[in-house]
């Protein structure tokens, strides 16, 4: 494993700190670290596309809902029904805030229910299947909503207005948690990183304490005893990761095709783009960077107890 | 030339190890550095190299009050210090061209000076054909050659030695000493720390001697007024 590191290393590296044990361990850790973070930024990444996908698909879309059973639970007659639905369609399209009116069959109505009751026809057979009509509002015309509820409820009292608003709240409240998980995960990934830096430098620093208090009195200045440790830090930190980056995203690529396999259809495609991915090369980035800048400060603020 | 003016050493909270030592160092001057085990002499030759800052007191070397250098400034003075541990104090890791090319690096020389530079000394210390070897496969006394290679390569101001002779039968002694004389004569500060009173008197040069951390300078001793002094005695 030392030749591995030692590829990495320049001529002018003094200390062999990359013979001491830690060196493979710390090279893993910090592979995991940079997988981890790759993958939960990819999540929080896909989960940003999700929100916009979902929002417009949702946005300005509105369902008015007429069940089969009136209040008593009784089966509603057909001419009854038909009567509803065409009061409610006529004033849908005599209403300025409406536009693209669909009123669903029965077949879609009962595909809405697939995922939960399957393809069973005969329990569809039996259950009452409401009336759903589809619009959409116009964006210039959402304050109007109220409106349209009220005349609705008038025009057929068992009709109920859904714009999907408070459903989609929800969702985005669940999606901002999940953000906020993600984020506090990077962050302790992050501090984790940094404790385990300056606790790897530190421990080489008293193993090479004779070598490094000889290099001192030779007259060796604090910079050159902090390149000996950059040039370490650097030969373990590029390769785990570039091999930390690339191992998340052959698993992100995975995960993405298992999903795209699965046809889950209520579920927005997971998967990254070819942008995203190159935006994803700042985790690996950030971790070689906060690795340099903690060994460096590690290495400096323990030479300062040297006279 | 080097000063210490009331000099006062303590570590941490415990006594004094080194108290109000005064001395000066001419450049180009020779002394031996004794006294008994526990007397402070690692400690003063610590202060020496600069690898400990004294309690109270004042050090001024090559012109400079140390205490008013920054640290580049104390590397750069620490450069101008050859220092010949008991130990040796090599690093097992590199071969001994390496070594003794280290306080080379260590000023930013070119990689042709420093080769040049570390091959004529090597073969001057009669080492030439190891110095692609590690020091662990050396003997005791080709070490030591490398350690006093490596404090003489970048041409010090002053050369510290420890012990120098301590490990050493009494002919392989006098020839380091012969060769510490010659870099002395090249303008070279020279301390010798050891206990070997035989040696010290065989060569005229000042004496630093400690006892319980006190200091006295003793003039070296007049061997042909002392011979004289007996003959007319007689």
């Amino acid at each position: 494993m030392s030749k591995f590191f030692k590829f990495f290393t320049p001529k002018s590296y003094i200390l062999p700190l990359h013979k001491r044990s830690g060196s493979v361990q710390l090279f893993i850790l910090l592979a995991l670290m940079t997988s981890l973070v790759v993958i939960i930024a990819s999540v929080h990444l896909s989960l940003f596309k999700t929100v916009d996908q979902w929002q417009s698909l949702i946005q300005y879309q509105a369902s008015i809902e007429i069940p089969a059973l009136d209040e008593n639970g009784h089966t509603v007659e057909g001419a009854q029904m038909k009567q509803d639905i065409r009061r409610v369609t006529d004033f849908l399209h005599n209403t300025q805030a409406s536009q693209d009116i669909e009123v669903m069959d029965t077949a879609q109505v009962a595909a809405l229910l697939n995922p939960w009751l399957g393809n069973d026809g005969k329990i569809l057979d039996n259950i009452a299947l409401p009336t759903v009509i589809n619009f959409k509002l116009k964006a210039s015309s959402v304050d109007d909503v109220q409106y349209i509820s009220e005349r609705i409820t008038k025009i057929s009292p068992r009709a109920r207005l859904q714009t999907h608003q408070n459903w989609l709240d929800k969702f985005l409240a669940i999606l901002h948690g999940v953000h906020i998980l993600g984020a506090l995960i990077i962050i302790i990934t992050m501090v984790s990183t940094i404790f385990v830096i300056s606790s790897s430098v530190r421990a080489r620093m008293t193993i090479y304490n004779e070598d490094l208090s000889l290099l001192h009195i030779m007259g060796a200045r604090d910079r050159f005893i902090l390149k000996q440790f950059i040039t370490y830090l650097f030969s373990i930190c590029v390769p785990a990761c570039l091999l930390g980056y690339i191992c998340s995203c052959l698993i992100l690529a995975a995960v993405s095709q298992l999903l795209l396999s699965a046809e889950i259809d209520f579920l927005p495609s997971f998967g990254l783009n070819a942008h995203q991915f190159i935006t994803l090369t700042i985790v690996p980035l950030s971790i070689f960077a906060l690795t340099m800048l903690i060994g460096s400060h590690t290495v400096l603020r323990e030479m300062k107890k040297m006279p | 030339m080097i000063k210490f003016a009331h000099i006062g050493l303590r570590y941490g909270i415990g006594p004094e190890v080194l108290t109000d030592i005064n001395f000066t160092l001419e450049p180009g001057s020779f002394h031996f550095l004794t006294g008994p085990s526990g007397s402070g002499k690692t400690s003063l030759m610590s202060l020496l190299y600069l690898g400990l800052r004294p309690t109270r007191g004042e050090i001024s070397m090559f012109g400079h009050d140390v205490k008013d250098l920054d640290r580049d400034q104390m590397a750069l003075l620490r450069q101008k210090i050859g220092v010949v541990f008991q130990d040796f104090r090599l690093l097992n890791n590199l071969t001994a061209f390496e070594n003794v090319a280290l306080p080379l690096r260590l000023s930013n020389k070119s990689e042709k000076q420093i080769k040049s530079d570390v091959s004529e000394l090597l073969e001057w210390v009669e080492l030439g054909d190891y110095m692609h070897r590690l020091p662990m496969t050396l003997s005791g006394g080709q070490q030591q050659r490398i350690a006093i290679a490596r404090a003489v390569i970048s041409k010090p101001r002053m050369l510290l030695a420890d012990e120098p002779t301590g490990n050493l039968d009494d002919t392989i002694g006098y020839k380091l000493m012969g060769l510490f004389e010659q870099l002395n004569r090249m303008g070279t500060t020279m301390v010798i720390a050891t206990h070997n009173e035989q040696m010290m008197n065989s060569f005229y040069h000042k004496k630093l001697i400690l006892n319980a951390g006190q200091l006295i300078v003793e003039e070296p001793r007049n061997i042909i007024k002392d011979i004289v002094g007996k003959e007319s005695d007689v």
